[in-house]
């Protein structure tokens, strides 16, 4: 048994509260009880923790101020049916795959546009030198100083002095640039035989950048879907705070 | 020298210092299958079911929450989202006492509370002040002893509401509601030494601060 100091500072006020609420057994409860019975105010600190132990047991209740019975309303919120049932379960933090799911769509689908908003040629391609071969959105590959006729009345080609770029409709003031789309006029290159621009999506590169590619397509699809998750989320969320 | 003073050890709650009110086990055991029929109707879309569940088990958890959260507005907002939690999570029951599964959603919903009081603490505990947050006395009591008894439980429950969150939390379990130390480790989501230790420093707290009225508790 461990000698006890005089001083009751000196002495374990935790094991005489250990004592008190029963929790020792053995060696340390017969240290308990010795340091107990020789002091006097460990002997009134184990009965009045005894004593408040009590009290505390015998505590009154406190009144409930309040009924908790849930209205229709509330109980609609909570479980909602049908589609906002749905939305709710969808939007929920078990359902942990939907925000996962749209992050990865959204980035998928502007990484996809980016992709397919490169040249043909890929990024070295707005590298390469004047003349040579090189995409042209939605205009027709022409030779240098060659002019071209369009709606019969001949402009300068792309490449030339004064060229302009040619969308396949009229470059004259007043003429309608915008509705226009270049499939509605032939084009006819000086020295070269008539092409109709809409056959250009096998006719070569500035052509093929014309048409939605399937990556554009599918990048725009997958966009689509994760911003409609996003918004789900957002919905079954606001639902849930509502 | 102990049994000079009148004292005896205190073993645990066996036998309880205090009437038992608990109910009988045939009676527990009728009110278990009566809960459980319950939550199958109240899952299955009975709102009115739900609602008796809420009746019945009501008084036990403001109780045990406003001993938690001493805040009276606060407890009682804490009551409500725990039945709003149960409501929400009927189908995660997976059977067992609803009684104590309503008892765990609240005691979690008022130490998250306890938490984030302890982020933003508010000073002091006003509503302890007002008499009327006691319960009164029964009338069958004396006057004096019916007194003393008000006076004690309103020194005590000032004294809990001041110690801190996590030593009332472990009193309130063990002593007021019963619990036992593993479970109130498994709840509060700590050791059992360390259950031991709030209980233990939490009523060393108690005695300090109730140091001048300790003849309220010694009588």
């Amino acid at each position: 048994m461990a000698e006890i100091p005089t001083a009751h500072l000196d002495h374990d006020t935790i094991l005489v509260a250990a004592l008190a609420a029963g929790d020792l057994a053995d060696l340390p409860r017969a240290d308990a009880e010795a340091l107990v019975a020789a002091c006097t105010e460990c002997a009134t600190l184990h009965a009045d923790l005894v004593a408040i132990a009590t009290a505390t047991h015998a505590l009154p209740a406190p009144i409930r101020t309040r009924d908790y019975r849930l209205t229709a309303e509330q109980a609609e919120r909570l479980r909602p049916s049908g589609i906002r049932g749905w939305l709710a379960a969808f939007g929920s933090s078990r359902l942990a795959v939907s925000r996962p799911l749209a992050v990865a769509f959204t980035t998928l689908g502007i990484a996809g546009l980016l992709l397919s908003a490169i040249p043909a040629g890929g990024p070295m391609g707005m590298l390469a030198p004047i003349g040579a071969e090189r995409p042209v959105t939605g205009t027709p590959a022409v030779d240098d100083g060659a002019t071209v006729e369009v709606d019969g009345s001949p402009v300068p080609a792309y490449g030339a002095p004064s060229a302009a770029p040619v969308t396949g409709a009229s470059p004259e003031p007043g003429g309608d640039l915008a509705g226009e789309p270049a499939a509605s006029g032939t084009t006819n290159v000086t020295g070269g035989e008539p092409r109709d621009a809409t056959a250009a999506p096998s006719a070569g590169p500035g052509a093929e950048a014309g048409a939605p590619s399937w990556l554009a397509i599918l990048s725009v699809a997958l966009l689509a879907t994760g911003l409609g998750l996003f918004i789900m989320r957002f919905a079954a969320g606001r639902l849930g705070a509502g | 020298m102990l049994d000079s003073l009148g004292l005896s050890i205190a073993v645990r709650r066996d036998p309880r210092p205090v009437e038992d009110l608990r109910p009988t086990e045939a009676a527990d055991d009728t009110a278990r299958r009566r809960d459980l029929w319950l939550v199958e109707r109240a899952r299955s879309g009975d709102l009115d079911a739900f609602n008796t569940l809420v009746e019945i088990h009501q008084d036990h958890l403001f109780a045990l929450v406003a001993r938690m959260v001493p805040d009276r507005d606060q407890a009682s907002d804490v009551v409500q989202e725990a039945f709003f939690s149960a409501y929400r999570h009927l189908a995660a029951f997976r059977g067992g006492s609803v009684r104590s599964w309503l008892g765990r959603i609240a005691i979690n919903a008022a130490m998250d509370i306890q938490r984030a009081r302890r982020r933003r603490p508010v000073q002091p505990y006003p509503e302890l002040e007002d008499e009327a947050w006691q319960p009164p006395a029964p009338s069958t009591a004396e006057p004096e002893q019916t007194a003393i008894a008000a006076e004690r439980s309103s020194v005590l429950a000032s004294a809990l509401a001041t110690i801190t969150p996590d030593q009332r939390a472990a009193i309130v379990l063990f002593d007021i509601e019963g619990y036992d130390y593993q479970e109130i480790a498994d709840l509060t989501g700590v050791s059992l030494g360390t259950v031991k230790s709030r209980i233990h420093r939490g009523r060393l707290a108690l005695r300090a601060l109730l140091e001048g009225r300790m003849e309220l508790f010694r009588g």
